[in-house]
């Protein structure tokens, strides 16, 4: 039957090219974004403001990747502000017990793991809205990390231990360095990079992975090509709660304080971040490398307010106007697609 | 009836004449004529693709005339569209109600023009108007509860009110009485009545014919995108019009069940019994084709559903390869060898966003699990084979799949169920708004899957596409079966008086 040659049909020929422009449009945008910035300030382009970025961002940037699974998905969890604190009291008030640094870490991330299931089989088998029901979880957890201290804050995390071993080591995964050919790079930045390689790895070569593209792309015919559609979207929410905990860890172990307030306001930023990375809110499209090239436009919008020393309300409104401004160009780029 | 004024006749209220409508590879209205009379109950009927649907979707201007004149209350009709046609007093009720369940009746009846001022609506006088509307079909229905909190035979009232506070002249009805219950539909004609004596004219199309000598006062009959004949009802009879409708004598004919099983059964389902069906058997062999035939409406997508156990059965038995298994999931039936193209493709079938390779492997993806991870050699290399094999004419594998045309992603869906090997195929509709000649190569590749061994169940409302594949064709009428045919039994009127009388 071969008859049809394939690459014969011209107009798609075309659309192959819009294709390519489409796939690296966040890069180009974040290109742009550093050229500008070079241009504004001398200050920008150097290799120590690199790794400020990276240390500062780094957070943020975990929890983005999380909510990469939940938004892939069809879902937006917006209880990540709140597990990371979760996550940051839990690993502090276990490390001021003498428990092993491991554990700490383990235990918080268990907890992110396990209320990340519980938001996500609410979501998937009650069928509910998953932006009211991250929403309440939201409220309840960071109720729940408050209640861990009383809302006290936890200080001195890096003098605990015999000697302060303990708090070091702890401390080291947030604020601390590893040195690479004489570069002094931060572990948390590390961290980043190398969960969001995991989670490309994971995003396409895993059933998991391609069903979540299935799932949010359209759910009906995913089920009735026999995707474990409840599994899958119950696991995106799994995942999303670890992450999210485990960047309250690292959070809490660069500022060496645990306080309850932690990350209020994340989920916001890392939306943000995951929609300018090209991911679609209504699901089935995107990816985690444009998650990371998103975090970075926002810290380099952020950092370069700050080279340039602008006001702090001001950065606010800025800020807002370049998010929209992005994401009106990421519709105009992927417009006729769906 | 033709005295060739530009004014139209009088007596008349809707007059389409000589209307002619192509679709790409179809002709599917060929110099259609209708006149009704203002304040009569004009049904229309038809089988499958006669044509009603879309005579009634050019009168209310979803669909373009290619040629044709349209008059109404005497004036001729040039540019159509949804809102003019609403604003000259035609409404159309389709059988998909269109209320917005989370408003109140009196909200839904006056949606487009609620009373008030200075931006703020008199609620009183709104359900003091809703009350009017309710009042004059003589119904009782709460006008503060929500639509989607009442009956579906009163939300298809409240669906007419609508029309009538859109000060209606002319209503057309598309199947209304598919969903209802006996007491629902006995209110229904009442309510036709009381709006015929308020002189407003109704078209009313329907499948059962027993309903239109209750309340019909003539009846247009397509057949092929052909007018058949327009007749008096009260001078004509049941078996006159599936004559007209199927264009042959009615025979007499006596079904009395399959007979013999045959061995080697790939596929039974017997006595399904759900909400829409009634008792259905049906049996598939190795290396067959069977065609399920009915009417729109006659249960057949809900029968393909209820095998693949995406719907649930009250009672009933599977068997595959004769082991009696539980109709459960999608996943349940994959593993025991069953695939499922549903009837649309694009909701149900596919993941337009993704890319054809994606799509192609969707069942199969298990499959390319390597060491580390999916093998995306494999993956690609297998999705080529089947693009070629299939002639999938797509620029790449790697094209998303909401750019190919719908014969290409119909095959998409083929490849996918090929690829998994799925042993019983279970096809809704696959040619539905597809060319010509991507219709017949689709039906090539099913051929060639029952040469391979696979068996196929193909619902169509395409009697002659079933008659040239199939071996076997059974008929579905209102839910039950009514016939099955062998291939040397095919005759198309025959199997036609089966899917319009049941008999």
């Amino acid at each position: 039957m071969g008859l049809f040659n394939r690459g014969q049909n011209t107009l798609a020929g075309r659309l192959d090219i819009v294709d390519i422009f489409k796939k690296y449009s966040v890069l180009i945008l974040l290109v742009f974004f550093i050229i500008v910035a070079s241009l504004v300030s001398r200050n920008f382009f150097s290799l120590s403001n690199f790794l400020n970025i990276l240390q500062s961002y780094a957070a943020p940037g975990v929890i983005a990747i999380g909510m990469t699974f939940t938004i892939l998905s069809s879902g937006t969890d917006l209880s990540v502000g709140s597990f990371a604190a979760l996550g940051g009291m839990i690993s502090a008030l276990l490390l001021t017990q003498n428990i092993p640094v491991w554990l700490c870490v383990a235990a918080a991330m268990a907890a992110g793991a396990m209320l990340g299931t519980v938001n996500g089989l609410i979501i998937t088998f009650f069928n509910m809205t998953p932006f009211i029901v991250s929403l309440a979880t939201m409220v309840s957890i960071r109720g729940l990390a408050m209640l861990t201290t009383d809302g006290k804050v936890i200080s001195g995390l890096i003098k605990l231990g015999e000697g302060g071993a303990a708090g070091t080591a702890f401390c080291f995964l947030g604020g601390g360095f590893v040195n690479v050919a004489g570069v002094f790079i931060p572990v948390a930045g590390l961290t980043w990079i190398f969960l969001t390689i995991i989670t490309a790895y994971v995003l396409r070569y895993t059933m998991f992975g391609r069903g979540l593209y299935a799932i949010g792309g359209n759910r009906e015919a995913a089920m009735l090509s026999g995707m474990r559609v409840k599994l899958y979207s119950t696991l995106a929410w799994t995942v999303s709660g670890i992450t999210a905990t485990y960047a309250g860890v690292m959070l809490t172990a660069w500022l060496t304080v645990a306080q309850p307030t932690l990350a209020a306001g994340f989920e916001l930023d890392a939306i943000a971040a995951t929609v300018i990375g090209g991911t679609a809110m209504s699901g089935g499209k995107g990816g985690v490398a444009g998650t990371f090239a998103g975090v970075l436009i926002l810290a380099i919008i952020t950092n370069l307010f700050n080279l340039i020393g602008l006001p702090s309300y001001y950065q606010q409104i800025f800020k807002g106007i370049i998010i929209v401004a992005a994401l009106l160009l990421n519709q105009f780029v992927s417009r006729g697609t769906d | 009836m033709s005295t060739e004024t530009r004014q139209g006749t009088p007596g008349l209220i809707l007059e389409m004449k000589r209307i002619n409508k192509m679709f790409p590879g179809v002709k599917a209205l060929e110099d259609v004529d209708i006149s009704v009379n203002k304040g009569e109950v004009h049904c229309l009927i038809g089988a499958n693709g006669a044509g009603k649907s879309t005579l009634m979707k050019i009168l209310s201007g979803a669909y373009m005339r290619d040629s044709g004149e349209i008059i109404f209350n005497g004036e001729p009709i040039r540019e159509t569209s949804p809102i003019l046609t609403r604003k000259r007093g035609i409404s159309v009720v389709y059988q998909e109600l269109s209320l917005v369940n989370e408003l109140t009746v009196t909200e839904n009846i006056l949606l487009n023009n609620l009373p008030g001022k200075n931006f703020k609506i008199d609620w009183k006088t709104a359900n003091k108007l809703a009350g009017q509307y309710i009042d004059q079909l003589g119904v009782a229905i709460d006008p503060g509860a929500y639509a989607g909190d009442i009956s579906i035979g009163s939300r298809q009232l409240v669906e007419i009110m609508k029309c009538l506070a859109a000060n209606s002249k002319l209503i057309v009805m598309d199947e209304p009485s598919a969903t209802l219950s006996k007491d629902e539909f006995n209110t229904l004609m009442r309510i036709i009545n009381t709006l015929r004596q308020q002189d407003i004219t109704i078209i009313y199309i329907s499948h059962r014919l027993e309903e239109l000598f209750d309340i019909g006062d003539r009846v247009t009959v397509l057949k092929d995108g052909k007018n058949v004949i327009t007749k008096n009802i009260a001078e004509t009879n049941m078996d006159e019009l599936v004559e007209y409708m199927i264009g042959y004598k009615l025979t007499a004919n006596s079904w009395t069940g399959s007979g013999e099983k045959q061995k080697g059964e790939l596929l039974e389902a017997r006595h399904f019994v759900t909400a829409k069906l009634k008792d259905v058997s049906l049996n598939l062999h190795e290396k067959e084709i069977v065609g399920l035939y009915g009417l729109v409406g006659s249960g057949r997508t809900e029968f393909l559903r209820a095998i693949y156990g995406v719907d649930k059965i009250q009672q009933g038995e599977l068997y595959v390869n004769r082991k009696k298994i539980l109709p459960q999931n999608a996943r349940r039936s994959i593993k025991n060898g069953i695939g499922m193209l549903p009837e649309n493709r694009k909701m149900q079938g596919l993941v337009l966003k993704l890319p054809v390779w994606h799509n192609i492997c969707m069942v199969a993806l298990k499959r390319f699990r390597g060491n580390f991870g999916l093998n995306y050699k494999q993956i690609k290399e297998d999705s080529r084979k089947f693009i070629d094999d299939l002639g999938i004419k797509t620029p790449s594998e790697m094209t998303q799949t909401v750019y190919l045309s719908g014969g290409n992603q119909q095959k998409i869906i083929l490849a996918k169920w090929l690829m998994q090997n799925s042993k019983i195929l279970l096809v809704d509709e696959p040619t539905q708004g597809i060319d010509v000649r991507a219709k017949s190569e689709i039906y090539k590749i099913l051929k060639q899957a029952t040469e391979q061994g696979h068996g196929v169940i193909i619902a169509s409302s395409e009697l002659e596409e079933l008659t040239n594949i199939c071996d076997r064709i059974f008929v579905m009428f209102q839910g039950r079966m009514a016939a099955e045919f062998n291939k040397h039994e095919f005759r198309e009127q025959i199997i036609l008086q089966y899917a319009v009388a049941g008999r």
